[in-house]
């Protein structure tokens, strides 16, 4: 089993061979999974979705790209997500904007959810110190989970995919289709705009 | 403010909630692969059915036969490359070299061979 956070990049630049074996398919989408999983879901805020995209892409990579070279997966997998990712939201926005619609003839009863309350942790007991400590480290994850689910999507995609893929700014413009340049601005903005947030909380990291 | 450890900070707290992930969710995500990675090798098996039925339009009956043998070939390293990933490994190999007469059937009764093969 591959260690969570373990990068991408990393684990298959051990593979000698030109072309991925269905070995190294394996554990490539073994050690990406988690991640495109999270991902999705902070962007659609959709749990099931997020695991139909995830499986969506892996099925995707695997019909059309499984015989490209090992090294090329993480970017190929990342632009088939993210592509994924995009038409799901751009499918929940059009839904949304009937149901708002359609609400507008409907009293309202939940306008006042709290959207932290939805990023409720699932369990932190392996979480290391006292249980206050504990509880202090859920709710700054907490946090960030949903100030990053709060970015434009575009730096929510360079970040994650630079910070948390390991993915270098080449890779990562490749995936996102966009200038290397574009890529650092993303990531710099994102960067800034989740500091300020946190830092408006209290939380410093 | 540095954003490389800022992103790493970011890192580190991200990684920790992987572990929260519910257990039905992994298991999808388990599947997900498993499904992924046998669609990859159907695909496989498919390319290599149209790279045959293509021999079967080639020009010459020679040409057709050549073309066809090469995708034989071509499929059964496929098929080695991905289920083993590597070289195959040696008691398969004496069983190839049983069957192509290479290695006398005798050798089976010979008690020191069959120690040899039992420690591989």
């Amino acid at each position: 089993m591959v260690k969570a956070g373990t990068g991408a990049r990393a684990l298959i630049s051990e593979g000698s061979s030109p072309l991925a074996t269905q070995r190294e398919l394996s554990d490539f989408l073994a050690s990406v999974e988690r991640r495109a999983f999270r991902h999705a879901a902070y962007a659609l805020r959709d749990e099931e979705g997020a695991l139909d995209i995830v499986q969506d892409s892996m099925m995707k990579l695997a019909e059309k790209y499984g015989d490209r070279p090992a090294k090329e997966l993480p970017m190929l997998f990342q632009r088939i997500l993210q592509n994924g990712i995009r038409d799901q939201y751009r499918r929940l926005k059009v839904r949304a904007t009937w149901t708002t619609l359609l609400s507008t003839l409907a009293p309202k009863d939940d306008d006042d959810a709290d959207p932290l309350e939805s990023l409720a942790t699932e369990n932190t007991d392996g979480l290391a110190g006292t249980p206050h400590g504990r509880l202090e480290q859920a709710q700054v994850m907490a946090l960030i989970e949903a100030e990053i689910g709060r970015l434009p999507t575009r730096q929510r995609e360079a970040f994650l995919m630079r910070y948390w893929e390991d993915m270098d700014v080449a890779e990562t413009a490749r995936a996102m289709g966009c200038s290397e340049g574009s890529v650092k601005t993303h990531c710099s903005r994102a960067t800034h705009a989740l500091a300020a947030a946190l830092k408006a909380k209290g939380v410093s990291l | 403010m540095n954003e490389l450890h800022f992103g790493g900070r970011v890192r580190e707290l991200l990684d920790r909630r992987l572990e929260d992930i519910g257990a039905d969710r992994l298991a999808r995500l388990r599947q997900a692969r498993e499904r992924a990675l046998l669609a990859r090798r159907r695909s496989a098996v498919t390319g290599i059915g149209h790279a045959l039925l293509l021999s079967a339009h080639a020009g010459t009956p020679r040409a057709r036969l050549a073309v066809a043998a090469c995708t034989l070939l071509l499929a059964a390293w496929l098929v080695a490359w991905w289920h083993v990933g590597g070289p195959l490994d040696e008691a398969g190999e004496v069983e190839t070299a049983l069957l192509i007469d290479d290695l006398p059937v005798e050798a089976l009764l010979d008690s020191g061979f069959q120690s040899w093969l039992a420690s591989r």
